[in-house]
């Protein structure tokens, strides 16, 4: 009996034992894992202001999480310390000249901290020594910048129903086109016209799919709302091409103004396709074929604003004056 | 799909048939497309979003602009730009009050103006940087009006920014009939454009400043309102401000009248946070009004005069970081 007893003592002590082992040997693993007791050094840095920052947020260097935020303090003088605690490891990568700054993953997402190498020919950065903190652009500066953006779509649009109107007058010179249009269209080939056709078709498809890609991304919603617009202009102007079928060229004795609305649908193209790839990478390739195939229709007109069958060129403007800022001058009384 | 083809080709019809008749006229030699060089459109897209940023005193999406736009420029070698670029960089820092930057800016345009016998951007160039010199009395010794060429100052030679600057600048070394003359200059120009509007404003305010000085002053306040009239059509806050300030400091019309000029140029120098001007306004103010009111108005004096003695203070103790722009 007393054996027996002792017997399940043992079993029971062995049980026991394991038991606890086997919990120290996952505490070990996990706090191994989590560098709980991986060696660590500090590293300050002070921003004109503490929102933004949390205890324990991500620190990262290259995409990697280095370290997290171990304190904000408010100093007596009224200024901001926030300590970093990094790991030591990652010690010899980060030299002289580092500095930090907040990132976000996405345009909307959370905010992580970022540091740099710093200068790499000078020395390792000493621990508890302070970084320089530099401000990236925010949000409200992104929506600043899409402003111009919207604003230009809106130009894009006011000079496409200037050209619709125009087009759709029916006292217009464009109009009226009709009897040359066979004479003149001697040296272009079946297939010139065929490749002309589908690459104006594009314009259509093109800017559809932007107002689409728009909608989709959710970014500048405006800005696709005003190239729906846009896209419903230029399917307005539809009906008008069957008239001009039976129609044709009789004069172009307005062609300045033509080339001055083409050029204007052209630079207001190029500047849509601009503000859109330093927002959305992926979407101004559309933007940017349509405003091709314009650019040849301009490149035509302007050749043939040379041309003896129109006779004379318009006075170009002045393309510095537009492009130089004008001068800011203090008139305070 | 059947659907499809038939949209498509009745979309581009249009356009088709316009280039196929153009086409024709041009005798069809002509090439269709060339390579364009996509740096050149990026710089001249960014120029073009940084002259709408500094419509709204927007200086840091500006400078941000400008030094996109110098950037491609430079990719795409094109001078011409970069020349624009650099201008327009040193436009805005002078703005700014990066009185070095703007300088190392201006510099760079002359430079580049001189190497390409541009000899509007190098007026526009070296007028600018006298300016700036001249606000921050620095201006050489060796600077004489006089070097400068004398149709500066008369119609129609020169662009119309560029006879502006001439003015102000003959204005500020006490050069009265040549910056009358030069002022002149830029409102006879004719045009609707709006930055033309906002120089010939600039020039009545000028004429204004200078009948001012001469004791004229019936001559100073119909210019003022003239100055007013254009703002009003462009919307130039500042400038419209500065008009109504001067109004009220004039004895032309009742005190009625000047008051609330002044309590409006006041309240636009308050949405615009512009201290100094708030300060003029109120000190008017206070000399125009009523015992009564007074306190009320020296009080919010004091509060404003704390406020930009602490701002600078600050801003003599603390570097300059983003956020103080």
């Amino acid at each position: 009996m007393g054996e027996f007893v002792a017997n399940v003592r043992r079993q029971v002590g062995w049980f026991l034992l394991l038991g606890m082992g086997a919990i120290v040997l996952i505490l070990l693993a996990v706090g191994l894992q989590s560098d709980l007791f991986a060696s660590k050094f500090k590293l300050y840095f002070s921003p004109p202001s503490a929102t933004s920052f949390y205890d324990g947020q991500a620190v990262k260097f290259q995409g990697f999480i280095i370290g997290r935020i171990k304190e904000r303090e408010l100093q007596q003088d009224g200024r901001v310390r926030i300590t970093l605690s990094l790991l030591e490891r990652y010690h010899p990568m980060l030299h002289q000249e580092a500095v930090i700054h907040l990132v976000r993953d996405g345009l909307i997402g959370e905010q992580t901290l970022e540091i740099t190498a710093g200068n790499t020919e000078k020395q390792v950065i000493a621990a508890e020594q302070s970084l320089t903190y530099e401000t990236a652009a925010s949000i409200e500066q992104l929506l600043q910048d899409i402003k111009p953006a919207v604003e230009n779509a809106n130009h894009l649009l006011r000079e496409l129903a200037v050209l619709a109107t125009w087009l759709n007058d029916p006292s217009s010179d464009f109009r009226q086109m009709g009897t040359r249009f066979n004479a003149l269209s001697q040296d272009l080939t079946r297939e010139n016209v065929g490749k002309l056709v589908i690459n104006l078709a594009e314009i259509l498809e093109n800017l559809q799919g932007l107002t689409q890609g728009l909608k989709e991304s959710h970014v500048g919603e405006q800005l696709a709302k005003s190239l729906q617009y846009t896209t419903d202009i230029l399917a307005d102007l539809r009906p008008l091409t069957q008239q001009l079928s039976r129609e044709g060229p009789e004069s172009l004795k307005r062609i300045n103004s033509l080339i001055s609305h083409v050029d204007l649908l052209s630079k207001s193209l190029d500047t849509v396709a601009s503000d859109l790839s330093e927002l959305t990478p992926e979407l101004p390739g559309l933007a940017r074929e349509s405003r091709v195939t314009i650019a040849e229709m301009q490149q035509l007109l302007k050749s043939l604003q040379n041309n003896w069958l129109f006779g004379g060129q318009s006075k170009p403007v002045g393309d510095d004056e537009q492009s130089v800022a004008p001068p800011v001058l203090e008139m305070q009384p | 799909m059947k659907h499809h083809i038939p949209h498509v080709f009745r979309a581009g019809l249009l356009p088709a048939l316009l280039l196929v008749s153009l086409l024709g006229a041009c005798g069809g030699s002509h090439k269709l497309s060339e390579p364009e060089n996509p740096y050149r459109i990026q710089a001249s897209n960014h120029i073009h979003n940084g002259l709408t940023a500094i419509q709204y005193e927007r200086w840091q999406s500006a400078e941000r602009s400008f030094e996109r736009a110098l950037t491609s420029a430079q990719l795409a070698d094109d001078l011409r730009l970069v020349c624009q670029s650099w201008y327009n960089l040193a436009i805005v820092r002078s703005a700014q009050r990066n009185t070095e930057g703007a300088i190392t800016a201006y510099l760079h345009a002359t430079e580049l103006a001189e190497l390409r016998h541009d000899t509007l951007m190098q007026m526009r160039a070296r007028l600018a940087l006298a300016l700036l010199q001249q606000r921050e009395a620095r201006l050489p010794d060796t600077f004489k009006l006089h070097q400068l060429p004398a149709n500066l100052f008369q119609t129609g030679s020169w662009p119309a920014d560029i006879h502006l600057q001439a003015a102000r600048l003959a204005q500020l070394l006490q050069q009265k009939s040549l910056a009358q003359q030069a002022y002149l200059a830029v409102t006879a120009n004719k045009g609707s454009d709006r930055n033309l509007l906002k120089m010939k404003a600039e020039a009545h305010m000028g004429f204004a400043l200078l009948a001012r000085s001469d004791n004229s002053e019936t001559l100073a306040w119909s210019e003022a309102e003239l100055t007013l009239e254009l703002c009003r059509k462009i919307g130039a806050p500042r400038l419209t401000a500065h008009a109504l300030l001067l109004q009220g400091q004039l004895a032309v019309g009742t005190d009625s009248e000047r008051k609330q000029r002044l309590e409006r140029a006041l309240d636009i120098y308050t949405a615009l946070k512009d201290g100094s001007g708030q300060k003029q306004a109120l000190t008017e103010l206070i000399r125009l009004s009523l015992p009564a009111q007074t306190p009320a108005l020296q009080l919010r004096l004091q509060q404003l005069e704390d406020k930009l003695g602490k701002q600078a203070e600050k801003a003599k103790t603390l570097p300059l970081t983003d956020g103080d722009h």
